[in-house]
C-alpha cells in the first residue's frame, strides 16, 4: 500500500489563522502509568514509586 | 577504494573501517565481548585478538583501524591459542554457575568457551567476589560474573545519556556499580541486559521464570508510545514471560523502553475475562448472550445521534475499523473519535498528523525545535535518536514550553505562543538559524496542540515551514508527535468528529451531556461526567472505563490477536498473536461482527482476509482524497 505522495510546495494547503496567545505547558505524563497493562503491571508500580522518590526526595537524599 | 586481505581473501573495504569490520565483510567470524556495532571502541576484552602479517603479537581487531594492504589471518593456530589465552583469564574469575544463571542458554561467553575454553582450571587461587549492587527494580546483578567489557557503561552514556553507571578500581579489583548504589534513572536502562555479554545483569522480573529454550517466540509490535518499536515476544503456555526488542534500523534499531519491556506482568492481571452487567449498582458476571442482548436492547432505546463511541490508545486497525463499521452500519451513528483529549487536528492532508521526517531523518537534522513535547517520555526511543543526533552532529535544540531533563543539552526558549509569532516574524533569535539551517525538525507535540491555541500553533508553524521550502519533496520538517499507538491509523480511518470550525465536536457534545449512550473501545483515559449515560466497554482490562461501565465486554491484549498498527511516522507494520485471550475473552472485531449478526444488520466481513481488504480500501479511499 502506497501512502506518499510527491510534494509539491504550490499544492499544500495551509490555512492562515489568528493569533491566540496561550502558555504552552507540557502536560505531566504518568510514564510507567500511561495505559491499562501498564497500570496492571507491577514492575511499573515499582518503577513508578522509585521514580517519584527520586523526583522528589533523591537528589537531596544523595548529598 | 582501499583493498585488505583476510585469510588470503582481498576484499575491498570503507574508510574509516576497524579490522574487525572487514574481516566480518569477509566472512570471517570474530568472537567479541566488549566490541558492539552501536556503542564506542573500548578493546579491553581482547577476545577478538588477529594475525596481523608482520606483527610479532596478535592484534585487537576491535581497536585497530584497517588500512590499505593489511594481511590479516583470524584462523590461524596463533590466533587460536591467544584467543584460548584470553579466555582462560577471563574463566579465571568467572564462576562456574552457568546451570542456575538466567543467561545460560543465550550467554556469548559460554557459547565462546564452547570453542575457546579449557575443559580444566590452571587457576588454583579462591575465585575474585564481588558484592551486589542495586540497580533497581529491573536488573539483578551478580557481579561476580561480570568480565568488564563496560558496555553497560557506554551504553548508559553514550546512548541513555545517564551517567549513573561506571566503573571504579583497577585490575582485578575493577567493579562497575551505579554512583551511590541508587537505580538507573533512564527509560531505557534495561537495554543494559541484552548488551550483557554474560550474566552479571540480568532481568530481575524474569529471574528464574524460564529458560529460552522452553519460550514460544513471536516476533510482534509494541503498542506502550505511538513508535511502534519492533518486539519479540516470548510466551510459556499463554503467559508472557519476557519482551525482547528486535532490530530494526529505521525505528527502533536495537533498543526498546522499559515500558515496552516490563509491561507485559500486566497482560496477566486485572484481566476481563468473562461479560459483567451491572445490576443494583453491582457488576455481576454474565453469558456473552446476556450481555449482547442487554446491550443490542438497550442500544434500540436511544436515538443514533444520542449514541458516542470512543477508540482507546491500544487498539488495532481490525479493531478501529469494525467499531466503526458497527456504528456506521448497526447503530447509524457517526459520532466515533479517537483523540482523548482536545488535540487539534487537522486531517485534510496526511502530512498534518504523522511524524514526516521519519525517525531515521533525526539523525539528519541540522536544527531542532520541540514545540510543547517532552519526547523522553511520550516517545523515548525517538529521544534516544535525538540524543544520537546530538551526540553524532551537535545539533543545536531548542524548546518551547519546559520539558525537563531530556537527556541532551537544549535552550528553553519561552513557554507562550507568541514566541512562534515572533519566529514567524523573523523577529526572533533563531528565526535565522532555521532559515539557514539545511534540515530543520519541528516537532510539536499534544501539549502544544491542546486546546484553541493548537490551531494557531500547528497552522502557522506549517505555513512557516512551507514558507520557507522546508516542506519539499526531500525532507519535510514539520512532524506531529503522537503519544498513542492508535492514533494516526484511526485518523487513516477517519475515526474523529470534526465538524466545519468545531474541531472538538465530540468533547463538545460529551460536555453537553448529548451522549446517552457511550461505548468504549479500551478507552480509559478519558475523563468525562457519566451522569445518566449508558456506558459500555469493551477492552482486555478492568481499569478506568470497566470501573463505571454498565456492560462489560471482554476484549483481546495486544499479544492475544494478529492486528495492524500504524506507527507514528505513518508506518503500517504487523503484529502477530503470541498467545491467547483468557476464560471468555474475545478478540474485537469478532465481537463486532457477532452484535451485528444478533441485530441483523450487515458489517461487511466474515472473516479476518476480508476485514484486512475492507480496511486496506478504507485506507486507499481517504488517501486518494487527500493530496498528501
Amino acid at each position: 500500500m502506497k501512502l506518499k505522495k510527491k510534494i509539491k510546495k504550490e499544492d499544500i494547503k495551509v490555512n492562515k489563522v489568528n493569533f491566540v496567545e496561550q502558555n504552552i505547558s507540557i502536560k505531566p505524563i504518568d510514564y510507567y502509568y500511561s495505559n491499562s497493562i501498564a497500570r496492571s503491571s507491577k514492575v511499573m508500580s515499582e518503577c513508578r514509586q522509585i521514580s517519584k522518590k527520586f523526583l522528589f526526595t533523591g537528589i537531596e537524599k544523595a548529598s | 577504494m582501499p583493498k585488505i586481505t583476510v585469510n588470503n581473501k582481498e576484499i575491498i573495504f570503507e574508510e574509516g573501517m576497524t579490522v574487525l569490520q572487514a574481516c566480518e565483510l569477509a566472512g570471517a567470524e570474530i568472537p567479541r565481548f566488549c566490541y558492539h556495532e552501536r556503542l564506542s571502541i573500548a578493546g579491553n576484552c581482547r577476545m577478538c585478538l588477529v594475525e596481523l602479517e608482520k606483527s610479532s603479537k596478535p592484534i585487537a581487531s576491535c581497536a585497530m583501524p584497517a588500512t590499505e594492504g593489511m594481511k590479516i589471518k583470524t584462523n590461524t593456530p596463533f590466533v587460536e591459542k591467544a584467543r584460548k589465552g584470553v579466555m582462560e583469564f577471563l574463566l579465571a574469575n568467572h564462576p562456574l554457575d552457568c546451570p542456575v544463571c538466567d543467561q545460560g542458554g543465550e550467554c556469548d561467553l559460554q557459547d565462546q568457551s564452547l570453542f575457546y575454553g579449557m575443559d580444566n582450571s590452571r587457576y588454583t587461587e579462591n575465585k575474585r567476589q564481588v558484592k551486589e549492587k542495586y540497580m533497581g527494580p529491573l536488573i539483578k546483578t551478580v557481579m561476580t560474573r561480570c568480565i568488564h567489557c563496560t558496555r553497560c557503561v557506554r551504553f548508559a552514556t553514550e546512548v541513555a545519556g545517564i551517567p549513573e553507571l561506571g566503573a571504579i578500581g583497577r585490575g582485578e579489583d575493577m567493579e562497575i556499580t551505579t554512583y551511590l548504589e541508587k537505580s538507573m534513572e533512564s527509560e531505557l536502562s534495561a537495554n543494559v541486559i541484552d548488551l550483557c555479554p554474560v550474566g552479571a545483569l540480568t532481568s530481575k522480573p524474569y529471574a528464574f521464570e524460564a529458560r529460552p529454550w522452553d519460550l514460544k517466540k513471536t516476533e510482534t509490535i509494541d503498542v506502550m508510545d505511538a513508535v511502534g518499536s519492533n518486539i519479540r515476544v516470548d510466551t510459556y503456555g499463554r503467559e508472557v514471560k519476557r519482551v525482547l526488542p528486535r532490530v530494526n534500523e529505521d525505528i527502533n534499531e536495537e533498543w526498546i523502553s522499559d515500558k515496552t519491556r516490563y509491561s507485559c506482568d500486566g497482560l496477566s492481571k486485572q484481566r476481563l475475562d468473562t461479560p459483567y452487567i451491572r445490576e443494583n449498582g453491582k457488576l455481576i458476571k454474565a453469558s456473552w448472550n446476556q450481555a449482547s442482548n442487554l446491550l443490542i436492547s438497550k442500544l434500540k432505546t436511544f436515538d443514533p445521534k444520542q449514541i458516542g463511541g470512543l477508540v482507546g490508545d491500544l487498539a488495532d486497525l481490525e479493531m478501529i475499523y469494525s467499531f466503526k463499521s458497527f456504528f456506521e452500519k448497526c447503530i447509524g451513528s457517526s459520532y466515533i473519535e479517537s483523540r482523548r483529549d482536545r488535540i487539534y487536528l487537522n486531517p485534510q492532508e496526511r502530512i498534518n498528523y504523522i511524524f514526516n521526517s521519519s525517525i531515521n531523518g533525526i539523525e539528519e537534522a541540522d536544527f531542532i525545535l520541540l514545540v510543547g513535547t517532552n519526547p523522553r517520555l511520550e516517545a523515548t526511543i525517538l529521544n534516544a535518536r535525538i540524543r544520537k543526533a546530538y551526540v553524532k552532529n551537535g545539533v543545536k535544540i531548542y524548546s518551547i514550553g519546559d520539558p525537563g531533563d531530556l537527556t541532551y543539552p537544549y535552550k528553553n526558549i519561552g513557554s507562550s505562543t507568541s514566541v512562534i509569532k515572533n519566529i514567524v516574524s523573523d523577529s526572533h533569535e533563531i528565526s535565522g538559524k532555521i532559515k539557514k539551517s539545511k534540515k530543520p525538525l519541528v516537532i510539536i507535540g499534544e501539549s502544544a496542540l491542546y486546546s484553541q491555541a493548537g490551531q494557531y500553533v500547528f497552522e502557522t508553524l506549517k505555513s512557516f515551514l512551507v514558507e520557507k521550502n522546508f516542506i519539499r519533496e526531500d525532507w519535510n520538517a514539520l512532524n506531529v508527535l503522537s503519544q498513542q499507538a492508535s492514533r494516526v491509523g484511526a485518523i487513516d480511518l477517519g475515526v474523529f468528529l470534526i465538524s466545519g470550525d468545531d474541531n472538538f465536536n465530540f468533547f463538545n457534545m460529551l460536555d453537553n451531556d448529548d451522549f446517552k449512550f457511550l461505548y468504549l473501545l479500551g478507552a480509559d483515559n478519558i475523563s468525562f461526567d457519566k451522569k445518566d449515560k449508558f456506558v459500555v466497554y469493551q477492552g482486555s482490562h478492568g481499569d478506568k472505563g470497566a470501573e463505571i461501565a454498565d456492560i462489560i465486554l471482554p476484549g483481546a491484549a495486544y499479544t492475544e490477536k494478529n492486528g495492524l498498527f500504524v506507527n507514528l511516522e505513518g508506518k503500517l507494520q504487523n503484529a502477530y498473536k503470541a498467545s491467547y485471550p483468557p476464560g471468555d475473552a474475545r478478540e474485537d472485531w469478532l465481537i463486532f461482527k457477532d452484535l451485528a449478526n444478533l441485530m441483523k444488520k450487515k458489517i461487511g466481513y466474515q472473516n479476518a482476509q476480508q476485514l484486512r481488504k475492507l480496511i486496506k480500501d478504507e485506507i486507499e479511499k481517504k488517501n486518494k482524497k487527500r493530496r498528501y
